[in-house]
């Protein structure tokens, strides 16, 4: 199937979780509070119960941005074969980015059912995991770019193809240019 | 000497770095291709600085650290976004945009449209887009920057706290006019580097100061903010789950659609360039934002711990922070550093808003061939300046509104248009053309409804990433089942490479 169809099949699931999320709608009273010391200070009510009866369609709206993301890129590099190079990369690094998601979503289920749990590196599992394992997984993605950018973005074999492009413009501008 | 005159002298003397790059710029602005792109010259640490600081702006000095106190740790999936938005924002338009531009002679994105889809209607929609979107941003930046220079000239006893904010806005009009007219595109990424260059020193000293705020650290920011409210701490913090996943699908795909961002990556010097920029671009964000995260957190354990008194609005964390926790010279460099980012990204928009005025809106109207092109763009510079300024100072209403046509209506408009469209030969004229309508009434529209209605989004889905996911799926719907267009030999070559 082409990427094209696959990246327009991914928007309208988008458009659908998004569709069924304003149907479904938030539970009495709202996700947040006014803190009821501190002016301009909100305080969340517990996810257990303000999104658990959405949490299924939170991790699809998360997990499924990424496989858009993913398509997105490939759709755009699939010219002279790019793919062959960059599609086993960009996937890995895409599932990484779904692993760690997965993870932080897991670890706040159980720390919003306890309401409390031990700190990571100075924070709380789930925050820690959005820290140290989300923020630096798609790190790879700036780390394929610069990997493959002469092997297979922007090659020598590009940049002749382009620079005779080039000439071959001028040389039409200015034969247009001398004809008037 | 006293800390109202450290900040004092730190402001002054980056006004006075303003009016030099100014004037050093206005030496290299010979032609419009050097007002507008840059003479599409720019080495590697300066395009990877600017188009960083285009996307950080004064937002992460002010309203990053005062959504962090309001709302825990929900805008941190602003900043979270940055290595995949960066980088699919290069993945997509680096190259591409950068190779268009050089075959093509474009001065402005909306040049880069009009050559893509053969379409002066696409060309028009996109320069309005812009212009719209850069009238309410460039109009609260003035505002910003205004409140901020009165705040720090009041605090100081030589003004003995008398001074307006129309005189502010003057004042600060005036030296981002200055630098902006003589110098163009030029002067306002040299300004760009110094800013990026003052954010990166000063949220690391911020994040070291702020690491001693608290007893404990970061633990002990958490276990006080934990204790006070979990979900503030957790990784949504009080926005929730689906508002939080909004806010990383807009910015992380709106990257490739912000004009100030992206516009930078027509002006590199070497195609090849793009990969060193990438990293560093990252880099400095993810130093950057440090102080967004630090700041805010630091203020919110101070005050649950009743240690500093509750702020009044939460913009205030920034500010507060720096009057009772940073050394006066720290106070100064990140005030210095606050007034550059607003005024740079001022500047940006007000290149891109010129360029949308003066050089694509008469193209669209069958006007080819603009003379003295480069005057007139500097008295264009000036005329959006005081326009902006008036609207600042009088028509509040229409600021906040024209605010909202910010980061969603730029993304909702650009990412399918350029970002796509650059990469997808089947894409049409109307699919881009829809797109960039839908982006704006959606925006607008939802706005206005809330605004008069009462009416709010559920779950706190973001309204740009709403219009971003329509006007995606209407771009790749059209496109897909429209006959695929005819476009020119050489872009549609330039498109394979």
């Amino acid at each position: 199937m082409k990427l094209s169809w696959i990246a327009f099949g991914i928007l309208l699931t988008l458009c659908g979780i998004l569709a069924a999320l304003f149907i479904i709608g938030e539970t009495p009273g709202g996700l947040h509070i006014p803190h009821p010391e501190y002016p301009d200070m909100l305080q969340g009510r517990p996810g257990v119960e303000t999104q658990s009866h959405i949490k299924w369609l939170g991790y699809a709206f998360g997990v499924i941005q990424f496989f858009f993301f993913a398509a997105l890129v490939l759709f755009c590099l699939n010219k002279q074969g790019r793919l062959k190079k960059l599609k086993l990369p960009i996937l890995l690094a895409t599932a990484l980015c779904i692993t760690a998601l997965t993870l932080t979503m897991a670890a706040y289920w159980t720390f919003t059912r306890s309401g409390s749990g031990q700190l990571f590196g100075g924070f709380p599992l789930p925050t820690a995991l959005m820290f140290y394992a989300l923020w630096p997984m798609q790190l790879f993605f700036v780390v394929i770019y610069v990997i493959y950018y002469d092997k297979a973005i922007f090659t020598s074999d590009d940049n002749d193809t382009f620079q005779a492009l080039l000439r071959g413009h001028r040389d039409d501008v200015k034969e247009v240019a001398d004809g008037s | 000497m006293d800390r109202s005159m450290t900040i004092l002298l730190c402001l002054g003397l980056y006004m006075l770095i303003c009016f030099g790059v100014g004037l050093w710029a206005m030496r290299r602005t010979k032609s419009t291709k050097d007002f507008f792109m840059a003479g599409r010259n720019l080495g590697v640490l300066v395009t990877a600085l600017a188009v960083f600081s285009a996307n950080m702006s004064g937002f992460g000095f002010v309203g990053g650290p005062g959504l962090v106190y309001k709302m825990g740790m929900s805008s941190i999936w602003i900043c979270l976004t940055a290595p995949l938005g960066f980088a699919v924002a290069f993945f997509l338009l680096a190259k591409r945009i950068r190779l268009i531009a050089e075959l093509r002679d474009s001065v402005s994105l909306p040049d880069t449209v009009a050559a893509r889809y053969k379409s002066e209607t696409s060309r028009f929609l996109t320069a309005l887009a812009i212009i719209l979107g850069v009238m309410g941003y460039l109009a609260t930046q003035i505002l910003a920057m205004s409140m901020v220079l009165r705040e720090i000239l009041n605090s100081n006893p030589l003004f003995g706290g008398g001074v307006s904010l129309a005189m502010c806005v003057i004042i600060s009009s005036t030296v981002m006019v200055f630098y902006s007219v003589a110098g163009g595109i030029i002067a306002s990424v040299y300004a760009d580097l110094i800013q990026g260059a003052i954010m990166v020193v000063a949220s690391i000293l911020v994040f070291i100061t702020a690491t001693t705020a608290v007893d404990g650290g970061f633990a002990g920011m958490a276990t006080t903010i934990m204790k006070d409210n979990p979900e503030a701490i957790a990784p949504w913090g009080t926005l929730g789950m689906i508002g939080c996943l909004s806010w990383y699908f807009i910015f992380t795909m709106g990257v490739a659609g912000q004009p100030h961002v992206i516009i930078k990556m027509m002006m590199y010097k070497k195609v090849s360039d793009a990969k060193h920029i990438l990293p560093i671009s990252v880099g400095a964000y993810a130093i950057a934002a440090l102080l967004w995260l630090s700041i805010g957190l630091v203020m919110r354990s101070l005050v649950l711990q009743g240690v500093h008194a509750p702020l009044a609005n939460a913009d205030e964390a920034a500010p507060q922070f720096l009057q009772s926790c940073a050394h006066p010279l720290l106070a100064g460099i990140v005030f210095a550093g606050l007034f550059s980012a607003i005024m740079s990204t001022g500047s940006s928009f007000l290149n891109i808003g010129t360029a949308a005025v003066i050089h694509d809106m008469p193209k669209a109207f069958g006007i080819k061939t603009i003379k003295n092109e480069l005057f007139k763009a500097r008295v264009t510079t000036v005329v959006l300046t005081a326009v902006a300024a008036f609207f600042a100072l009088y028509i509040g209403d229409l600021v906040a509104l024209l605010g909202a046509f910010g980061w969603g209506t730029f993304a909702a408009a650009l990412v399918p248009t350029i970002a796509v469209g650059l990469n997808w030969k089947r894409a049409t004229p109307l699919a881009a053309n829809v797109a960039i309508i839908a982006s704006i009434v959606i925006n607008f529209g939802i706005k206005m409804a809330s605004k008069s209605a009462g009416f709010s989004v559920p779950f706190s889905v973001n309204t740009g990433a709403i219009a971003l996911l329509v006007s995606l799926t209407l771009f790749f719907g059209i496109s897909l089942l429209s006959k695929p267009p005819k476009l020119d030999a050489d872009i549609e070559a330039v498109m394979d490479i």
